[in-house]
């Protein structure tokens, strides 16, 4: 009797499960697993949507050039490199020290905790217009600022040696937060007992940072730093508004590349290609970081 | 060292403390103050330099933007699509969240794998295929493509930020109410979703934030009929000249619901955004 009730009970169950999880799973079949296999298959054609021909197929003629022939594919990858090194190491060291900062607590944490936050959620679009306006040479804010200090103007998003700085600022201004709170919810994890022992061997205060603490968040601190990695290989929103990739091809990274030869060329097939090298070099990125950075 | 000059070393040390806390809120929030000065401002005001910060506000801009330039009914399809797609997302991947944090089976790792690599995926290798699906399937500038596409790309996020909340809840609440003689899908949707009612609500907003401020694919899937807040904002910005005033409008009404909606999620704003890895 016992032995039927539990048998019942598993075949419950197992209705159970493939009842909830079957239309999870079509969605994911119709919606991202066939079109990314859509998209392989448009990367081996030559398509151009504004062309009457028919796609054709090519094989890997696509690959090759990006690899071999493609000097504005390289380029943009390594812009996107520059973009994000830059805003990493930026928005890490911000980060952090900022998390150090509220690692105290004192009246009014909470309230700019909860103000720190608001930069990450601020549709980046719109933040990219507000920028824009405080960026601009004639009107501007900031240079206004820099013009009655005496300084020269700031290009900005229109200087061919600016344009990179300025989108990294507005990435680091919106993204620092994200790490900061990372990183505070590993220090307010810590135990105090390592802290006050490296106080008795009469450590300095950096000497504690560097020895004690960053080993103990050190998991964190990476998991952070490929999270956030991740999302700026990603990023497209802010630098499409704020400069489309210009002046030139100086702020074109791969995504905007991708774009523009989709989008404003047309070129299905070439672009479907680009972006799956991308996926293929993200991954790889990602395999070979968590691998040597050997997470627990 | 006498107690007046250690006094003085923590008085020093408390005002430092508030400076700095000063600067971080200044830098966090001035954007977003200048986007609403400037929005209040009116079209010569807003040209002035040095930049005025007394003026007279107006709220012409917002009037204008939302009657003459048709953002009100961009900001309405952002609303329907933003919240039909919420919702089924909720509707396909609470279930699936249960069984994934709940049951053990075959294949199970492979799930989760996936899951996580389509986070590393970047969109422009969905936005491709998806617009020619669309295009042939005349779904271009439908209201309906967009909330699809939008499922696709959060649905992921959805049923694993679900299954940590699900996770979370006590196995014995559930082994009790099995005794008691539910059947293994009442204790989902009697037991342990009541208690993850405030992860539900918390990845209901965060999702919503996500699609609200998506642009990418808004702007290429949409022209007209469809066409979100976001993708609106470059209404304003015309051939010969840029409408300041009305694009800070309509850059602040984009921005305030989010804002309003994450101070009531803020707890869960990191663990979202870092696919649970910190919660």
């Amino acid at each position: 009797m016992q032995k039927q009730k539990r048998n019942q009970m598993q075949i419950e169950e197992r209705r159970l499960i493939i009842g909830l999880l079957i239309p999870c799973i079509a969605v994911l079949l119709f919606l991202v697993i066939f079109p990314l296999v859509y998209n392989l298959w448009l990367s081996l054609h030559r398509w151009n949507l504004t062309v009457r021909e028919e796609q054709r197929f090519i094989g890997l003629a696509n690959y090759f050039k990006i690899l071999f022939k493609d000097g504005h594919f390289w380029h943009s990858l390594l812009t996107t490199f520059i973009f994000g090194g830059t805003a990493l190491a930026a928005e890490c060291i911000l980060g952090m020290s900022i998390a150090l900062f509220l690692n105290r607590d004192f009246t009014g944490r909470k309230f700019i905790q909860t103000c720190m936050i608001l930069p990450m959620v601020a549709t980046p679009v719109a933040i990219s217009y507000v920028w824009r306006i405080m960026y601009n040479p004639d009107f501007g804010i900031i240079n206004y600022i820099l013009q009655t200090i005496g300084l020269p103007i700031w290009k900005g998003i229109f200087g061919a040696r600016t344009a990179m700085a300025s989108i990294v600022i507005v990435d680091v201004w919106q993204w620092t937060p994200f790490l900061t709170m990372i990183f505070l919810s590993g220090l307010l994890a810590l135990p105090k007992e390592p802290l006050e022992a490296a106080d008795i061997d009469g450590a300095s205060k950096i000497q504690k940072f560097r020895l004690v603490t960053l080993p103990l968040i050190r998991n964190l601190v990476i998991i952070g730093l490929i999270l956030r990695g991740i999302d700026l290989f990603k990023t497209f929103d802010i630098i499409y508004s704020l400069t489309r990739g210009g002046p030139g091809t100086i702020t074109e990274t791969l995504n905007i590349y991708i774009f523009n030869e989709a989008f404003t060329h047309m070129e299905v097939g070439y672009s479907s290609a680009l972006s799956i090298v991308a996926i293929i070099i993200a991954s790889v990125i990602l395999i070979r970081v968590v691998k040597t950075a050997k997470l627990a | 060292m006498s107690l007046k000059k250690s006094n003085f070393k923590k008085v020093m040390r408390s005002v430092l403390r508030y400076v700095v806390a000063l600067f971080l809120l200044t830098g966090a929030l001035f954007p977003i103050a200048w986007m609403l000065m400037t929005s209040l401002k009116t079209q010569v005001d807003a040209f002035k330099m040095p930049p005025t910060l007394i003026f007279k506000p107006t709220f012409a801009n917002f009037i204008t933007a939302f009657t003459q330039s048709g953002f009100g009914i961009y900001y309405k399809n952002s609303l329907t699509v933003v919240i039909s797609a919420v919702a089924l997302c909720l509707l396909v991947g609470v279930p699936a969240a249960y069984v994934l944090a709940r049951f053990i089976f075959k294949g199970k790792k492979g799930l989760t794998v996936w899951i996580l690599s389509v986070r590393i995926a970047p969109p422009i290798a969905f936005l491709i295929p998806f617009f020619i699906m669309f295009n042939t399937l005349n779904l271009l500038d439908t209201i309906l493509g967009l909330i699809l596409i939008y499922i696709a790309i959060n649905l992921t996020m959805v049923v694993w930020m679900m299954k940590g909340f699900f996770e979370d809840v006590p196995r014995e609440i559930e082994e009790a109410a099995l005794v008691e003689g539910c059947t293994p899908l009442q204790v989902f949707y009697r037991v342990s979703l009541p208690i993850s009612l405030t992860g539900l609500a918390a990845t209901a907003v965060l999702t919503f934030i996500f699609c609200w401020n998506e642009l990418m694919f808004a702007i290429v899937l949409t022209s007209y009929a469809a066409k979100t807040a976001t993708a609106g904002i470059y209404n304003f910005i015309g051939y010969n000249d840029v409408r300041w005033g009305e694009l800070c409008a309509a850059s602040i009404l984009v921005i305030i619901p989010v804002i309003i909606f994450i101070l009531f999620v803020q707890r869960y704003l990191i663990r979202g955004l870092s696919f649970g890895a910190v919660k």
